[in-house]
């Protein structure tokens, strides 16, 4: 054979066995992705296909173990299911999961923890849209979400195997009986069994809240708005404990804080805050670290909530019927 | 460390001066040619001080007149350090030398003297080149040669599984772990300072063989600048397999001019120990570096001082009639050495690398495990590199990885390389950790 077509052969052979390999990975993957039976994973999984709770709690790791599920539905006798993810989620995925979870069925409340500081940019914000990359084939309407992430993100989605990246670990564990020694949780709800000590205290970073406004993120905020009232779903924002008040009671306000409350009020928004509450604040039983109650806090809370929920009684009758 | 266009006149300042001082060094006799040496040393080494060390400098004065209770009222610069900096000023200094020592002719085309300087793929992170070596190499015309290329992106595709498989993968635990010091125990700080070692290996080679990789699609051929540090048996070797460029940079260019080891005993060791020093210094404006560079050189003393009493003691043990053993046990000594000055390297400041080194002579305490399945990933990325590091160091000799006479399993390995860069990569990894020298 000419060596010039047996080279390119080679190369043709080698791009090839790189394709089949990458596809036929990729799809085995993405069927145990979403085949996985706990897990946060399983969690997103569950809400976008298959949840149907009168009450959906969105957020980041706050989210997760601060709402227990079972005591919100008992109090408020309705469904409920709380969606928060670990990781330092930002608005954005409480979008992405809004929008999809819209798109199937309306439930009656939707409760969004959320900072009045969480406009605004961070470095490594748009990073935290990877736990999107399995639902980029599946939801198309993603799309221009996840490629905020990168220019190049749509170039490495042409992988199969990339949208499940650094998951093979979690894909098997999650389809094998190891699942079950993962943290229990109860309907989304994860409880935190630590409790907070003096020496967390002493070494806090003193946080700035962040002061450049992040646009993809007010237009996340907004969009959330928007579709809840669209839909006809309750929205409630809340902001829930902090140990310290140092994140959310400066004076004066940051430019996030100020325009995220701009945007609450325009659009009549019920905001519940409880992030300067003095029943939590310096009360380290109650916390497992400055930023998360554990559980007994999480229980406190979560009847605080019920309670401030019922307490608006016009809003609720609304809800019930 | 940044990239700021206007910055690109000050490669070009050092670029003219280097260039006119080069050919007027050849044209010069006596006196004049140090004198132009001296010029184009001073241009390039003042760059540096400004853009580096100046605030450094200044801070440090600021302190020192502090103690005799006086104010320093030099203003302090707000300058952003040029990426690649220190990389490229070495070059263009090793051009100057050594039209100086007559071991290469004067560049009279300015653009084949710039793109020396400025030659893309070791621009930011070397290898430092010579310019016996690379100049040479611009006036050859290079046809397509596939065997090259594909040589090329083989190394540039190792070059990358090291940086976003292991030295990324490691960066997210390390520096969870080094920037909260306070935070965690001295068993922890040892697993994260063993996974810094391989971090900033991968890292630095990595970057190393994409250089090399890209020069040579293009028909270039970069010198060799990493050869398998963490089997070296002792640190003499370790700084020949460690960032060799610069190593022989200074080898060639400051031992050997301050002496070297032709002088009196203890001039030869303070010799070793002021060529660490400056590697140490030449790293950072930080003492952090300054105290690496100066373990590096304190290492290497001693070991020659120590050598007949090791010797004595290697004879009483016996281990002597074990090669293999031994040579384990020299490999896991110079690795401990060099994981020990690598807490300077990383740690954000003096203070927090005491208080790193303290804890972990204590060790105590359980390992932070954060996510374990990224744990995971970390373990089996540094066994996966070690054993392909044994397969090189001890039953091969190429350059890259994965070397056989069978195509297939040759084409096979390589593709499972990139499936493990999909699986595992990490696609937001940061920076090079050397764009910022």
């Amino acid at each position: 054979m000419d060596p010039k077509i047996s080279k390119a052969l080679k190369i043709v052979v080698f791009i090839f066995i790189i394709v089949i390999a990458d596809k036929v990975l990729g799809m085995i993957l993405q069927n145990f992705y979403f085949k996985q039976k706990s897990g946060e994973n399983h969690s997103l999984n569950y809400v976008f296909s298959e949840c149907n709770a009168d009450v959906l709690i969105f957020g980041n790791s706050r989210a997760q173990h601060h709402y227990d599920s079972r005591i919100i539905s008992n109090g408020l006798k309705m469904s409920c299911y709380n969606v928060g993810q670990d990781g330092g989620h930002s608005i954005l995925l409480s979008f992405a999961q809004i929008k999809i979870v819209l798109e199937r069925y309306s439930p009656k409340i939707i409760i969004l923890e959320f900072s009045l500081s969480g406009i605004g940019y961070y470095s490594g914000l748009y990073d935290r849209l990877s736990i999107l990359l399995p639902y980029y084939r599946k939801y198309p309407e993603l799309r221009p979400l996840i490629q905020l992430k990168s220019p190049f993100e749509s170039t490495k989605l042409l992988s199969w195997i990339y949208p499940f990246n650094s998951n093979l670990i979690n894909i098997i564990r999650f389809n094998t009986n190891y699942h079950k020694e993962r943290k229990q949780d109860y309907d989304g709800y994860v409880p935190l069994k630590g409790r907070c000590t003096i020496d967390m205290l002493k070494s806090m970073h003193q946080g700035v809240a962040p002061s450049i406004v992040d646009n993809n993120l007010v237009n996340a905020l907004e969009n959330i708005i928007y579709l809840c009232k669209a839909k006809g779903v309750m929205l409630f924002i809340v902001n829930s404990p902090w140990f310290t008040s140092i994140n959310e009671r400066k004076i004066p306000l940051s430019t996030t804080e100020k325009m995220t409350l701009q945007i609450i009020n325009r659009n009549q928004v019920n905001h519940m805050n409880f992030s300067s509450d003095s029943t939590f604040i310096g009360h380290f039983e109650l916390f497992d670290d400055l930023a998360h109650l554990n559980d007994d806090g999480a229980k406190k809370f979560s009847n605080m909530l019920v309670d401030s929920l019922k307490s608006r009684k016009t809003i609720f009758q609304k809800v019930e019927k | 460390m940044a990239f700021v266009p206007i910055y690109i006149l000050i490669l070009g300042f050092t670029i003219v001066i280097d260039y006119f001082a080069g050919i007027y060094i050849e044209k010069s006799v006596g006196e004049r040619r140090k004198l132009y040496l001296i010029f184009s040393l001073f241009a390039n080494i003042g760059v540096l001080a400004i853009f580096k060390y100046y605030n450094f400098l200044n801070e440090n004065f600021s302190t020192l007149l502090k103690g005799f209770a006086l104010h320093n009222s030099l203003p302090y610069l707000n300058i952003i350090l040029p990426i690649g900096l220190s990389f490229h000023t070495f070059q263009a200094m090793s051009y100057t030398i050594e039209v100086y020592r007559g071991n290469q002719k004067a560049e009279r085309h300015f653009g084949i003297y710039s793109l020396y300087v400025m030659f893309y793929p070791q621009l930011v992170a070397g290898p430092i080149e010579r310019p016996q070596n690379l100049l040479h190499q611009f006036r050859e015309k290079y046809d397509f040669e596939y065997d090259r290329v594909i040589d090329g992106l083989k190394l540039m595709l190792w070059g990358l599984f090291k940086k976003i498989v292991i030295a990324d993968r490691l960066a997210n635990y390390v520096n969870i772990i080094y920037n909260n010091p306070e935070q965690h125990n001295g068993t922890t700080f040892l697993l994260a300072t063993i996974f810094f070692a391989f971090q900033i290996y991968c890292d630095f080679s990595g970057y190393s063989d994409i250089a090399i990789g890209v020069a040579k699609i293009m028909g270039f051929k970069l010198m060799t600048n990493f050869n398998r540090p963490y089997f070296a048996k002792n640190i003499s070797e370790f700084w020949k397999r460690w960032h060799i460029s610069l190593s022989t940079w200074f080898r060639d260019y400051l031992y050997i001019s301050l002496g070297g080891s032709r002088v009196t005993i203890p001039r030869w060791y303070l010799n070793l120990f002021l060529v660490f020093l400056i590697s140490g210094l030449w790293h950072g404006a930080n003492w952090t570096y300054i105290i690496w560079g100066a373990l590096n050189g304190f290492y290497l003393v001693f070991a020659i001082i120590s050598q007949g009493f090791r010797n004595r003691i290697n004879k009483l043990t016996g281990i002597e009639r074990l090669p293999k053993l031994n040579y384990l046990f020299q490999v896991l000594i110079t690795f401990m050495l060099t994981c020990f000055a690598w807490i300077f390297f990383r740690a954000n400041n003096i203070s927090d690398a005491i208080l790193i080194v303290n804890k972990i002579f204590l060790f105590s305490g359980t390992i932070y495990i954060g996510d374990w399945q990224k744990l995971f990933y970390c373990f089996a990325g540094i066994i996966f590199l070690i054993t392909i590091e044994i397969q090189r160091e001890f039953f091969g000799d190429s350059v890259l990885p994965f070397k056989t006479n069978n195509w297939f399993k040759e084409q096979m390995a390589y593709a499972t390389l990139v499936i493990l860069i999909l699986l595992f990569g990490v696609f937001d990894g940061g920076q090079f950790i050397y764009f910022q020298f």
